[in-house]
């Protein structure tokens, strides 16, 4: 005969067990710890891991990055600052720093996805996504089936699709209201994967052959301790940015799935990813044990690109501030909005303005001689005084992409974004605020909003609400840390 | 010699007097996620690394933020563990309460059932308030719970069959 045990006496057992965990543990003393323990040389992981990817923040656009980092490794030593140390010929000369930035705090409004991450061997490896929200698969993904192969999931059912550029095979399926998506090289082992999403945990599923190396949180863009330096470079063939993201090292599937062109490639014998787009190419790579390295440019391919990541190397914070400090503003390549990289079609829309400041959004194509000439898009941007001072990129053929994003104007907080609504509500301490949509094209089925918020205002929440009933939840903890930073996807 | 002026004299008051409040409470939390051994380590980690971006006394609620990080390090600490030798740091039984049994069946629960269990059994919080700790949805945490009490309760009940 078996005896059951009462409920009550699992949780007994639980308290028990992490007592005994508690009293062995050495409690931190009253000090504060030293510095040092940050700077310890960590282990090198074995292994594929799906890791950095960059979104080069400023200029707008997404990198990924599937690095191997057991062979060859990413360097032991933190990297705190990268420049470029050793000048390709292809740039025919000594590049100059024109321009320079460093940004914290809260790049992504967006909540984390859950993921978990198997791997086999050296390429199969089988990714499952879990949203919290459809609107955040929506929000990343961009559209099902709108180029990224993604199949929107229904009620009921598990939806199976492939993205062709890539040979992945994919299931997605719907819990209640929120997004599951599993995605791999290996239809048995999606299969499992979906079969353990669907009946207990995913942390416990037998995929033979694979094994668990990451389970947690996933950020579509660097999470809100993820520290972003740029240097802006021109040179006598074309202008550059060397970004480093500083503690983000796990790559989105996201990325990779907006990423079907992505091609993996070395730096220094390092693993890398380079992709492009109509306009822009960037390459990045892991360039210690949890920062990214991203180069970018849109003056030059794919292979200077790569010379130039070849030439870019760990400087110390005191070089890194003598480059800053060396850039002239006045001649600065980020000077002008990304808009000025396509053919503008109409002049800038003013979203709204104040003294000296105004939130401006312009249609645009991709020009004739990219490899998608004609492409409608639209582009948005922040200036004050009369100067560029936030770029949200440019969004082509992809509606809704730039997440709202709150901005600090002289005059007071303003949320602005490219939403595909009729209208934009924002609530926040328990009242609202209403604008519609500016359509910024009549062939452009989305379009601009901007919000100017009573002085002050802590937004401790605020949400979004298309005419179709769609929300599109914004992260609360990280209202207060939007400012200057640019959301884009593209 | 004082070993952590350099870190004390550039910290405002609020931010030591968090530091001092969530401090063990951390490294317990630490200590059931990833084992005795490296909670301290994991907490000092994940508390200079945040005191090196922000002050804490600018976030909206520090201690569940700091939480949070504690339980991605230990995420990331973990999965490397796991991928390089297959082990976690775990505390040697100690019988004969805990049963080892027991104690092996907790500490080979994936680390977000940990974290809910911990949460809610060991810090008496609801699930709604573990799953603010941990940045979930309530119905993770429900199912973390559900599938770590039908793990552990089927240890139980072999356990008092064996008797």
């Amino acid at each position: 005969m078996t005896m059951s045990m009462p409920t009550d006496d699992v949780a007994v057992a639980f308290r028990r067990t992490y007592q005994v965990i508690v009293d062995q543990t050495e409690l931190p003393s009253g000090q504060l710890p030293a510095y040092g323990l940050t700077q310890r040389p960590r282990s090198p992981r074995h292994g594929w891991v799906f890791a950095g990817a960059a979104v080069a923040v400023a200029l707008g656009f997404v990198g990924v990055a599937l690095i191997r980092d057991d062979v060859p490794p990413a360097q032991s030593e933190v990297v705190d600052r990268i420049a470029l140390v050793e000048v390709p010929s292809e740039l025919g000369g000594q590049p100059t720093v024109v321009n320079s930035s460093v940004t914290s705090d809260g790049f992504d409004p967006v909540p984390p996805i859950d993921m978990w991450y198997w791997e086999s061997g050296e390429e199969a490896w089988v990714v499952l996504l879990e949203a919290q929200a459809d609107a955040d698969l929506t929000t990343v993904l961009g559209p099902a089936d709108d180029g990224n192969g993604l199949t929107a999931p229904t009620a009921g059912e598990v939806s199976s699709f492939s993205l062709p550029d890539t040979g992945w095979l994919g299931r997605s399926w719907l819990d209640g209201s929120d997004w599951r998506i599993a995605v791999g090289y290996d239809e048995s082992a999606v299969t499992a994967i979906v079969e353990a999403a669907t009946t207990g945990d995913p942390s416990e599923a037998d995929v033979s052959g694979f094994d668990l190396v990451y389970e947690g949180p996933q950020f579509i863009y660097p999470p809100a301790d993820v520290e972003l330096s740029e240097l802006f470079y021109t040179s006598p063939t074309g202008g550059f940015s060397v970004a480093l993201f500083k503690g983000w090292e796990h790559a989105t599937t996201a990325a990779v799935l907006r990423s079907p062109n992505a091609e993996l490639t070395e730096v220094n014998g390092m693993e890398a990813v380079i992709t492009g787009n109509a306009v822009n190419w960037w390459i990045g790579w892991q360039i210690d044990d949890s920062s990214t390295a991203l180069v970018e440019s849109s003056d030059f391919g794919p292979d200077t690109l790569r010379a130039i990541a070849e030439g870019i190397q760990p400087v110390s914070s005191d070089d890194w501030e003598s480059l800053a400090g060396s850039a002239s503003p006045a001649t600065t390549i980020n000077s002008r909005p990304t808009a000025e990289s396509f053919d503008t079609i109409r002049q800038p829309t003013v979203l709204a303005s104040g003294d000296d400041w105004a939130i401006k959004s312009q249609a645009v194509t991709t020009p004739e001689d990219s490899a998608e000439p004609g492409k409608l898009g639209l582009c948005g941007w922040v200036e004050i005084e009369g100067q560029l001072s936030i770029d949200f990129g440019c969004s082509i053929e992809e509606p809704g992409q730039r997440l709202p994003v709150r901005v600090s104007t002289p005059d007071g907080p303003v949320v602005t974004g490219e939403l595909r609504i009729e209208v934009a509500e924002v609530r926040f301490e328990g009242a609202s605020l209403t604008v519609p949509v500016t359509q910024i094209h009549p062939d452009i089925p989305y379009g601009w909003f901007a919000i100017q918020l009573p002085p002050g205002t802590a937004l401790t929440e605020y949400t979004f609400w298309s005419s179709e009933g769609i929300q599109l939840p914004i992260d609360p903890g990280t209202g207060d840390q939007l400012t200057g930073t640019v959301h884009s996807i593209n | 010699m004082q070993p952590y002026a350099r870190l004390l004299s550039g910290l405002g008051v609020d931010d030591a007097d968090i530091w001092l409040k969530c401090k063990d409470d951390l490294a317990r939390y630490a200590a059931v996620l990833i084992g005795p051994g490296d909670a301290e380590d994991v907490v000092s980690t994940v508390f200079l690394r945040v005191l090196d971006r922000r002050r804490l006394n600018e976030l909206e609620d520090a201690r569940r933020y700091l939480f949070r990080a504690v339980l991605n390090e230990c995420k990331t600490r973990g999965s490397r563990n796991r991928a390089a030798s297959g082990l976690v740091d775990l505390p040697a039984p100690q019988p004969p309460d805990p049963q080892p049994e027991i104690l092996e069946a907790v500490l080979s629960l994936p680390m977000g059932q940990r974290a809910a269990t911990f949460f809610v059994y060991w810090s008496d919080m609801s699930v709604a308030e573990a799953a603010e700790m941990m940045g979930v949805r309530p119905g993770t945490v429900k199912r973390y719970l559900h599938l770590a009490r039908n793990k552990l309760k089927g240890v139980l009940d072999d356990h008092v069959n064996a008797d």
